[in-house]
Order: C-alpha cells, then sequence, then structure tokens
C-alpha cells in the first residue's frame, strides 16, 4: 500500500510534469521569438491619408475620411506557399487612420507572403466572444442581428446626398450568399516593419457617395461594396 | 505524514476548482444535450448572482427606468403580459412581442427573427435597440464602475475588478441559463409520478397528431423558423426572418415558440396578437393566411372541434410549471442596490 501511494505521487508529479510542458514550451518560444510590425497605411494615389484630410475625387468632388476601421483575422506568414506560422487570435481590430491602432505584431521568422482574412469568419460571428478587439464596445457589432461589421468607412463628401453630406459604409454579414469576408495575399520581403499600402482612392473610384451614401447592414449592397474595399490591399 | 497533509491539500485544490459548479448546472435528464457550451463558458454561483442583479436593475437602460425583467416578468415565465408589443424607454413602443425565456441552454439562436446567434450577444439587442433599454455598453460600463458593489462582484466573479461588455453579457447569460422548466405536470407524467386526466389525455393525442412536429417535446419548439400562415399586420409590415437574411425564402418566418408554460406567457404570437389559446386554436383551425413560405405542416387544414379544442387546451395547461414560476432564486433579489438610483 505504502509502495503504490510512493508509485500512484510519482505518477501524479510526472502527469503534472507533462500536463505544464507544452505551456512551458509556448512561454520558452514566446520568450525567444523576435517580432516585426506589419503597418496598414491608407493611401490616396500616392499621398498617407490623414483624417478629415481632403482628398480630390476625379469629377472634381472632394471627401474627407473620419473612420476607416476593419478586423483582420487568420493572420498566416508563408513561405514559398508553406505556411510558416498562423495567428491564433479571433481577429484584430485595425484603425488605419490612427497609426497606433493600425499595427499588427508578426514572428520575425523568414517568410514571403502575409496571408490574412479581411473580416471575421462565421464561427467568430456566432462564437459570443466580445472579448478584446471584439468588444462592442469599438462600434463594429450590430446588436440587432448578431454581426460584426467587417469593414467601416464613414466621412463627408461634397457630392453626398446624405444629411450633412454624410456617407456611410457599414460592411458586414457572415450569412450566405452575403457573407462578406475574403482573403488577401500580400507580398513581403524580410526586414523590421512591413508597409501595406491602403489605396483608399480605388474603393471611391468604385463606389461614388454622390451615387449611395450609406449601406448599413448586410446583403447584396454591402457584399458588392465589400469586394470595393478589397481592392484597397491589391498591390 | 508530510504525504498525508500533500493529499489533503491537493484534494483541498481540487476541490475548491470544482466548488462554484456544483448544484447550478442540473440539466433535466429527459432533456437532450444542451447547445450552450458549458465547457467553454462553465456556470459559477458567482457569475449567476451577478447575472441575476444585472437583469433586474434598470442601469442597464440608459434613464435607469427599465430593466430586462420589466418585460420579461418571473410571473409571466420571463414574457410580459401587459404588452403585445414590448413596452421600451420614454414609453415607446417596440414591434415584438417580449418572449418567454426559459430552457436557453437548448436554443441556438434566438429572438423571433433569428437576429441574435449566441446567448451572449442576444442581451445586447434589447439594450441598445432604442425602442427599449436605448443604451450603450460604454456607459454600462462606466455606470457599473461606480458602483463599489457591483466591483465587487465582478471581482468575486471574474478574479478582478475590471468591467467589460463580455463580462456583462456572459453574467447576464449565466443567469438565464439557470432558467430551467422541467417541473410540470407533463414531466411528472412522463416519468410516472402522476397521470393525465382522461381529457388531458386525449389532449395530448390531438397535440402530438397536430402540434407536435413544430412544438417538439420535451421542450416544446424545435428551435426552427416558420410561416405559421399570421395574416401580416399592415401597420408593423413585419417580415420576420427576411429582415436578417434578405433571403426570399426567409420572409414571414418567425422563431417557433416553446410551449412550455403557455399559461403565463400571453398574449402570443410574435406580435402579441392573440390573447387566449382559444383564439391561438381558432387562427390554425380556420385563419390561416397561404403564401409561399406557409410551413408545409399547415398545408393541409387542421380540423378540431370544440370539444377537442377543450381538450387540446387542457394538455397545453400540464405544461405549467409553478415551481418554476416562484422559484424564489429566479425573482428579484433582495437587495438595496437598484434604491435610489444614482444619477449621472
Amino acid at each position: 500500500m505504502k509502495k503504490f501511494h510512493r508509485n500512484g505521487l510519482h505518477w501524479v508529479m510526472v502527469i503534472a510534469l507533462i500536463a505544464a510542458a507544452p505551456k512551458w514550451w509556448n512561454q520558452r518560444v514566446h520568450q525567444e521569438t523576435s517580432y516585426r510590425t506589419a503597418q496598414f497605411r491608407p493611401l490616396w494615389v500616392v499621398q498617407p491619408v490623414k483624417e478629415n484630410m481632403e482628398l480630390q475625387l476625379l469629377n472634381g468632388d472632394t471627401l474627407k475620411l473620419e473612420q476607416l476601421k476593419f478586423y483582420v483575422s487568420h493572420m498566416t506568414l508563408l513561405l514559398n506557399g508553406k505556411v510558416m506560422w498562423r495567428s491564433d487570435e479571433e481577429g484584430q481590430l485595425i484603425d488605419a487612420l490612427h497609426p497606433e491602432k493600425s499595427s499588427i505584431r508578426l514572428p520575425a521568422i523568414p517568410c514571403n507572403e502575409l496571408r490574412f482574412l479581411v473580416g471575421l469568419d462565421s464561427a467568430t460571428n456566432c462564437s459570443g466572444n466580445f472579448n478584446g478587439a471584439l468588444d462592442p464596445v469599438h462600434g463594429m457589432f450590430w446588436s440587432w442581428q448578431s454581426g460584426f461589421i467587417h469593414f467601416k468607412i464613414e466621412g463627408t463628401s461634397t457630392a453626398c446626398t446624405e444629411r450633412n453630406n454624410r456617407f456611410q459604409y457599414h460592411l458586414g454579414g457572415y450569412r450566405k450568399p452575403y457573407e462578406t469576408s475574403d482573403t488577401v495575399s500580400i507580398p513581403i520581403t524580410s526586414g523590421e516593419s512591413i508597409g501595406i499600402p491602403l489605396h483608399v482612392d480605388r474603393y471611391f473610384s468604385l463606389c461614388s457617395p454622390a451615387q449611395q451614401g450609406h449601406v448599413m447592414s448586410p446583403g447584396k449592397n454591402a457584399k458588392e461594396l465589400f469586394q470595393h474595399a478589397l481592392k484597397m490591399f491589391a498591390p | 505524514m508530510n504525504r498525508t497533509f500533500l493529499i489533503i491539500g491537493l484534494t483541498i485544490i481540487l476541490c475548491a476548482g470544482f466548488r462554484n459548479a456544483v448544484n447550478i448546472w442540473n440539466p433535466p435528464a429527459h432533456f437532450p444535450a444542451p447547445v450552450y457550451d458549458f465547457k467553454k463558458e462553465p456556470l459559477t454561483a458567482e457569475k449567476v448572482h451577478l447575472g441575476k442583479l444585472l437583469f433586474y436593475d434598470p442601469i442597464l437602460s440608459r434613464d435607469r427606468s427599465i430593466s430586462c425583467a420589466s418585460c420579461h416578468s418571473p410571473f409571466n415565465a420571463f414574457a410580459h403580459t401587459d404588452h403585445d408589443l414590448s413596452h421600451g424607454i420614454d414609453d415607446r413602443i417596440g414591434t415584438r412581442n417580449a418572449p418567454a425565456l426559459m430552457n436557453l441552454a437548448w436554443q441556438r439562436e434566438f429572438m423571433w427573427d433569428v437576429a441574435s446567434n449566441h446567448l451572449h450577444a442576444q442581451a445586447l439587442a434589447p439594450i441598445t435597440n432604442p425602442q427599449e433599454m436605448d443604451e450603450q455598453p460604454e456607459n454600462i460600463i462606466r455606470k457599473l464602475n461606480r458602483s463599489a458593489l457591483y466591483r465587487q462582484l465582478f471581482e468575486l466573479s471574474f478574479g478582478d475588478t475590471f468591467i467589460t461588455t463580455s463580462r456583462i453579457v456572459v453574467s447576464l447569460a449565466q443567469f438565464q441559463l439557470t432558467l430551467i422548466s422541467a417541473d410540470s405536470k407533463y414531466d411528472r407524467v412522463m416519468d410516472g409520478r402522476e397521470q393525465f386526466t382522461a381529457q388531458e389525455n386525449n389532449g395530448y393525442k390531438l397535440f402530438r397528431q397536430h402540434c407536435a412536429t413544430c412544438h417538439r417535446e420535451p421542450l416544446f419548439t424545435n428551435s426552427e423558423f416558420h410561416n405559421n400562415g399570421l395574416p401580416g399586420d399592415p401597420i408593423l409590415k413585419d417580415a420576420g426572418k427576411y429582415t436578417i437574411t434578405q433571403r426570399p425564402s426567409d420572409s414571414l418566418l418567425f422563431k417557433v415558440p416553446t410551449l412550455r408554460n403557455v399559461e403565463y406567457s400571453y398574449p402570443y404570437m410574435h406580435d402579441g396578437r392573440f390573447k387566449t389559446l382559444y383564439q391561438v386554436l381558432g387562427h390554425y383551425t380556420g385563419g390561416i393566411s397561404r403564401s409561399t413560405t406557409l410551413a408545409k405542416e399547415l398545408q393541409q387544414p387542421i380540423v378540431l372541434k370544440p370539444n377537442e379544442q377543450t381538450d387540446l387546451v387542457a394538455f397545453l395547461l400540464t405544461l405549467s410549471d409553478r415551481n418554476f414560476i416562484f422559484n424564489p432564486q429566479h425573482g428579484p433579489p433582495r437587495s438595496k442596490i437598484f434604491s435610489p438610483p444614482p444619477k449621472d
């Protein structure tokens, strides 16, 4: 009986060590891995865009951006098509008009491609998780129909006929056939930081605030405008 | 000796870890497996208690005038019998009847039109709806942070005083998950403790023949969305699930409600148009409005003689669960927390 107790205790210790090992290893890897940042940089042709900066449309109208926010998820680093690292975060919120809120941290490992989902997948939309970037206080959750706004673009335009010339595009939805999330791929090079250009002018070359001042619920229009928003990421 | 202390110590630590999970979640044996993921979010006594206080506290509304319980009264099976449509802040009237709340761990989607895809998300809909509580999560967090009691309760529940939207909705969900109704006469008959009367028994047969496909036992709902042939309301113009999905096939589809405690949860239907069960039966036996999305179960007319309708209602009354309705654990908390409401 004594022997059993002694052996039993040994087994408890062995199991405890095995259970703790992955955490210890992860922490060790975490401590030893160096990181670099990837920064989303909104551009109007070649000019960096700032909040409320006057931007000239091709037809002579002007607009000012007040909000340019979107979710990114399933962040993946690849080397020649092979997955080298995959983020386990459910989603990160990029506030592109505020540099301090528009970067993501990536491990500094050999890679030549960054791939991610613009928006959140349906599982995250239905998870009931409202922690961190998913907190509704960020203004990216539709409580009236339980879903996240994947892409939010707001501002004013002289040509917009809405009240106070304000345009509002709240693009989201996870139910088929109007789901609004898609994977984009960015070629990257080694270095301490990565700049990811966001070609805002491309979106407004396809979506005119004069023609369509607001879209604020999931559906056909939101899906169409979301496809236009994806063009911001094209190299 | 040292080994004995070690074993006792380990036992205490293990027991402490499970202390709060004991006796809170007691699912009825005859119910199916719940949909809610208790592994991800285990029930604790502290969170349930906090959720109950929040549920009954008008602090969740913009002007601290109404709480969740204002429209979900325990004495009406957590529905609202005073109004056909929900009665919100500033005497505003909503567009839907407040549904009864019970057995929520077995539901995947919430609201009459599939608007909420998770119990955690559900609470945010009435809180932020301008016709209902008209409040924003950031304001609620600010108000709760001013309360020493709430800061303490959040610390007890989550380990620190940090108040977030997630913690608020998780606590509200935890309380609502404890609202289990499974002790009606029907349940006692099913496990052999009681017997139906002849009238109830005949009503049960009629129920199984005409109603049980959608109001599936033992939850008395299949948790699906159907067009039950209600003529459209010309003022509300409510398209139901279509409003959310924009799919034509979802036009006029509404959630099938549970029939448990139906005696207490009147008025009936998504817009509260029927005040009595006999009016409901009148609809199903002679008021069906035909449209392309009408439920297949209602394509053929349902014929019920007056005495059969009486028998069917007698059966439906066996779904009343007085122990649920008058359970003090579900009722308003005895706390001074709500009065006087501090003003901003």
